[in-house]
């Protein structure tokens, strides 16, 4: 699919990595646009997996090769400043919701902003968060550790903390994983509000997706490469 | 079993260099440290709290320990020869000089080599390594740094504290058990003490919480994928700490020994 360059959010050159002797991919060369919904798909779930924590800026301990551009600065190239400008514009969500464990929960959402903004507006952020914990159906756990959590509320937390910043790129590997039915719903029409306030996200998923219709692209990784970027076509199945 | 061996010593190189490397890392960005954001003042007052305040009993009844059995077997060896003095030189060269430094560190490797180790082998199981960098936040300076200052700042003031808890300590024991004032006990000890005594714990206890520091956090990150490979690399820690502290020892003993003259 060509690719307007005035429009391009993330851009990803000869993208590969090779971990134990196999390789989850090679030469991917993406161009992702703003305020577009791109679906990850593929075999291999493991592969998907690396691939946008690949292109999110996370695998800085594995032998990655290839360029990831976010809005011209290069993610892995880059000093300490700039990865600040880059990641408050940029989240990811994990999928089993990731947290880090010896920290409560508030402290935990509020990690990026006391290390990045240490003068963030407190009052502010607990409001979002608190909107968050309401719509989420999130009972009060900011004081509680991550061990005393339940799977389904670490992975809504996620979603809190992704937004918390407003970011203009997220990515999500497997966004309804760990989730019931009920809470599926919840978070799809969570991704489509995201989509209509003009967010890019670029989130992993077997087809047929639930996401399949809102996804403005799919792209299919088999056997290492990306096979095919194609245009949704319907909304069916689970993510 | 040559190439095998082989394969051993170079496995064995490319762990050491890799922990030089890693080492010097660390060195390079500790000066630095009084620039350091507030969050991660919270971590290392918590290592603090965790390796220093939390041992302060423990470290406190090894010390007193140590002194009077001291005291008590000095006194029965060399009392009755009128050579009772040598209670307050033996004081300083084995207590002070020697197992002050040690003993607290290896209370200190016990306690806390393992916490970290493990704490963050875990941490790179459960990916949250991988979260860290989702946030921009570099796992060196949020995790490593405040680690490492913070056993190097607890190893030095509980050897301090292991120091005056044996002096203090032996004193009080030296008056119950022979009826040795505390005054002339503590004015004959600090006139054996020499500037070698004083300046060498300094250096030890700061040497050998570098060395507890780096190693626990280096191999803590050393797992990769599987939690069987948290306690191998904690019980990695623990000997390869043990073992740096030892040497570490000799090498400062053998270099005090070679300047200074022997008390």
């Amino acid at each position: 699919m060509p690719v307007d360059k005035e429009k391009l959010l993330l851009r990803v050159n000869r993208l590969g990595l090779t971990v134990e002797g196999i390789t989850m991919f090679r030469d991917v060369d993406l161009g992702l646009e703003k305020q577009r919904v791109y679906l990850v798909t593929g075999p291999d779930d493991t592969a998907n997996e690396w691939l946008i924590k690949g292109m999110a800026g996370i695998l800085r301990d594995l032998p990655l090769q290839g360029r990831v551009w976010f809005d011209g600065m290069d993610i892995y190239s880059t000093d300490e400043e700039e990865l600040k400008k880059i990641k408050k514009r940029v989240s990811f969500v994990f999928s089993e919701g990731t947290m880090i464990s010896n920290l409560t929960v508030e402290e935990n959402l509020l990690l990026p902003l006391h290390y990045h903004e240490p003068d963030f507006d407190r009052a502010a952020v607990m409001a979002k968060i608190v909107k968050g914990f309401d719509y989420f159906g999130i009972p009060d756990v900011l004081s509680l550790r991550p061990a005393e959590l339940s799977y389904s509320v670490k992975k809504k937390l996620a979603f809190v903390r992704a937004d918390l910043r407003e970011p203009e790129l997220i990515l999500m590997d497997k966004p309804l994983f760990n989730l019931a039915e009920q809470e599926q719903e919840r978070v799809i029409r969570y991704i489509e509000q995201l989509k209509e306030k003009g967010v890019t996200m670029v989130m992993t998923g077997h087809l047929p997706s639930p996401f399949s219709g809102l996804a403005d692209e799919t792209i299919i990784l088999e056997h290492g490469t990306v096979k095919t970027v194609t245009m949704s076509a319907h909304r069916t199945g689970s993510g | 079993m040559i190439s095998r061996i082989g394969r051993s010593i170079l496995q064995k190189t490319g762990s050491i260099a890799e922990f030089y490397l890693f080492s010097l890392a660390v060195l390079g960005r500790l000066p630095r440290f009084y620039k350091i954001r507030g969050i991660i003042k919270t971590v290392l007052i918590r290592q603090v709290m965790f390796t220093g305040s939390d041992a302060l009993v423990l470290i406190g009844f090894i010390a007193l320990s140590i002194s009077a059995v001291l005291i008590l077997q000095v006194h029965q060896i060399m009392g009755h020869m009128g050579q009772g003095r040598l209670i307050y030189q033996l004081l300083v060269v084995i207590v002070i000089r020697q197992l002050s430094c040690l003993l607290t560190a290896l209370v200190v490797i016990a306690r806390s080599g393992t916490a970290i180790s493990t704490e963050l082998g875990n941490m790179v199981v459960n990916h949250e390594i991988d979260l860290l960098h989702s946030f921009g936040i570099s796992p060196f300076n949020y995790l490593v740094i405040p680690r490492v200052a913070g056993v190097v700042v607890s190893v030095f003031t509980l050897t301090l504290y292991f120091n005056v808890i044996a002096v203090v300590g032996g004193a009080m024991f030296a008056h119950l058990a022979y009826g040795i004032q505390t005054d002339y006990f503590i004015t004959r000890f600090i006139n054996e003490l020499t500037f070698s005594a004083l300046f060498s714990p300094v250096i030890k206890s700061l040497l050998f919480g570098l060395a507890v520091g780096l190693v626990a956090c280096y191999q803590g990150l050393k797992v990769s994928h599987a939690s069987t490979e948290v306690p191998q690399h904690t019980m990695h820690a623990v000997v390869s700490a043990v073992v740096a502290v030892i040497l570490l020892n000799i090498l400062v003993t053998i270099l005090n020994v070679s300047r200074f003259s022997p008390i």
